[in-house]
């Protein structure tokens, strides 16, 4: 746990933790890439455990298998990848453990939890990353990305990750977005839905990548309203903050949601 | 040329057809059309043409590098309101809709009479004896009296001996075997909608159980549909090369949401998108049935 960046409330907690004072369900929730996964297998090591991931094969027969076994164990589920009909697997299997196993949940922040779930886990929310914090993790990466992007744009170890193995071209970015704040009311419909298709939803790598797109986006708006005072500046910032809440909801069809918020953009300078 | 009589006899005559003519028909009988149209199309040794508008036959035929060898086909939604000003081009006027022209016109309109109940029955009973008169009549009423699927079930039944056809037809009743025969698709209710065709899209409404129609499909397939009309109606037609739409599909938005505005389009694609977000958070939990009318509802009204 020591090469573990941050999240000192959490590491402290964990050192405090043993088999005869541990709950059994645990949802850990953060953004993607904070270390919610690396944490649960933190937290199994602790306990002298094995870990499994199951998000994938959750299923009625296996949840009995573990029931039958009855093996103690840290089952880590990944929330983002159980589809609805194993939703209800999964409830049972969180409200009904057995005393030798141990359920952690990994939920990203905005993604919709039951409340069924919710009310049985103990809750953990993964504090923010401080730009320091994120400067360390990856220094050779960090030191040639832009100071501005740690925090706002750059949020967690993962993005750090992500910006190394994907070569995200940070200027490229800050290019789109610097015109699209500077050209949008001379923009017409068309032009600006064509945004849309510059961006990398899946796995397009050469296009522009979604999530630092409109991070970076919002936080510009936001910048050029403090520096302007121009309430459209504001309203625009609102709206595609309001797109990056949503983004992290597993299901949301990206293009369309991005789509959607350019109309409403064209709509504000209109 | 008189009637669909005179223009059958010039046929097996092998006769060159006259043209420019003009076809009434109802849906039952479009196969038997399509059957006179391409042996007029043989007869008269021409390929056929389907035109998206009257623009397109007038520069095909104006145009230096179209030899003179194709019939042009024309849906017509509405009569002209004056046929006789095109009665110089090879072309069919194609009219769903057996009533007289609203404007005279010296151009042949040869009428495809609607059959009646009892001709269809006998046409099956004639293609598979063994069934009974109530079977015959059923299937008649699952394919809606259109011929050319009533053909193509009797083809399957007539398969089997005479004696096994009706224990056929009831085993295939019994399993769900007809429970999908419909004309009608979901590309048929989306143009229907977005023509705002309300008798095709109540028509199709009818037999929704039978189509396979999901609601997010549909939104998929209207949103394209919509910002492709948006593509073309808000860019300058110099720069129509950079759409990635064809040429005919670029003309026909044209001329077909002409009388669109820009600001209803819009809203409609904005409020699909709107949807399509609350659907896919899980904000939205409707059935697919509900789902299906709700948005060919927002579709119609808006």
């Amino acid at each position: 746990m020591g090469e573990y960046v941050g999240q000192e409330q959490l590491k402290k907690y964990l050192s405090t933790l043993s088999l005869s004072n541990c709950p059994n369900s645990i949802i850990l929730r953060g953004h993607e890439g904070c270390g919610k996964h690396v944490f649960a297998l933190e937290f199994a090591k602790k306990l002298g455990l094995p870990a499994r991931d199951i998000s994938e094969e959750i299923s009625w027969d296996m949840i009995s298998a573990i029931y039958r076994s009855a093996t103690p164990a840290v089952y880590i589920i990944d929330l983002a990848k159980v589809n609805d009909t194993k939703l209800d697997v999964l409830l049972k299997f969180f409200e009904e453990p057995l005393k030798s196993i141990y359920i952690i949940c990994l939920v990203n922040i905005g993604e919709k939890l039951p409340q069924t779930i919710l009310n049985r886990g103990f809750l953990f929310d993964f504090e923010p990353y401080s730009a320091e914090d994120l400067a360390k993790v990856l220094p050779a990466v960090t030191a040639n990305v832009p100071q501005s992007w740690l925090v706002s744009i750059i949020r967690t170890p993962g993005d750090v990750y992500k910006i190394r193995e994907r070569n995200i071209d940070t200027a490229t970015i800050d290019n789109l977005v610097e015109r699209i704040c500077d050209k949008l009311d001379i923009a017409s419909l068309p032009n600006t839905l064509s945004i849309a298709e510059k961006i990398n939803y899946k796995d397009e790598y050469d296009k522009i990548d979604y999530d630092f797109f409109i991070r970076n986006l919002s936080y510009s708006l936001y910048k050029r309203y403090m520096s302007t005072k121009e309430s459209k500046y504001l309203a625009e910032a609102d709206v595609v903050k309001n797109l990056v809440q949503k983004s992290s909801i597993n299901h949301l069809d990206k293009k369309n949601a991005l789509m959607r918020t350019l109309i409403s953009l064209w709509r504000i300078v209109k | 040329m008189k009637d669909i009589v005179e223009l059958k006899n010039n046929l097996l005559a092998k006769k060159t057809i006259a043209l420019p003519l003009i076809f009434s028909y109802t849906s039952s009988v479009r196969d038997l059309v399509k059957s006179y149209v391409d042996a007029i199309a043989e007869n008269n040794g021409k390929q056929i043409i389907y035109a998206q508008n009257m623009q397109e036959i007038i520069d095909g035929e104006n145009s230096t590098f179209t030899a003179d060898e194709s019939i042009y086909l024309l849906f017509c939604e509405k009569d002209f309101a004056d046929f006789d000003q095109y009665a110089s081009l090879p072309v069919i006027f194609l009219r769903r809709d057996l009533n007289k022209l609203t404007t005279a016109s010296n151009i042949p309109q040869i009428d495809f009479p609607q059959l009646v109940s009892w001709q269809i029955e006998d046409y099956i009973k004639a293609k598979a004896a063994g069934l009974t008169e109530e079977s015959a009549k059923w299937l008649c009423s699952i394919c809606n009296q259109d011929l050319s699927r009533i053909d193509n079930e009797v083809d399957k039944i007539a398969l089997f001996p005479v004696s096994e056809q009706q224990k056929m037809l009831e085993l295939n009743k019994k399993e769900h075997g007809y429970d999908d025969l419909s004309s009608s698709t979901i590309f048929d209710l989306v143009n229907a909608t977005m023509k705002k065709d309300f008798v095709a899209v109540k028509n199709i409404i009818k037999d929704l159980d039978c189509i396979d129609v999901e609601g997010l499909g549909l939104i998929t397939l209207f949103t394209k549909q919509l910002k492709n009309i948006l593509d073309v109606k808000l860019t300058n037609p110099a720069h129509y090369s950079s759409l990635k739409l064809s040429e005919k599909q670029i003309n026909y938005i044209r001329y077909a949401y002409s009388s669109e505005k820009v600001d209803r389009v819009l809203d409609k694609f904005y409020s699909l998108l709107g949807l399509d977000e609350e659907l896919k958070t899980g904000n939205l939990d409707l059935k697919n049935d509900e789902l299906v009318i709700y948005i060919l509802g927002k579709m119609l009204v808006a």
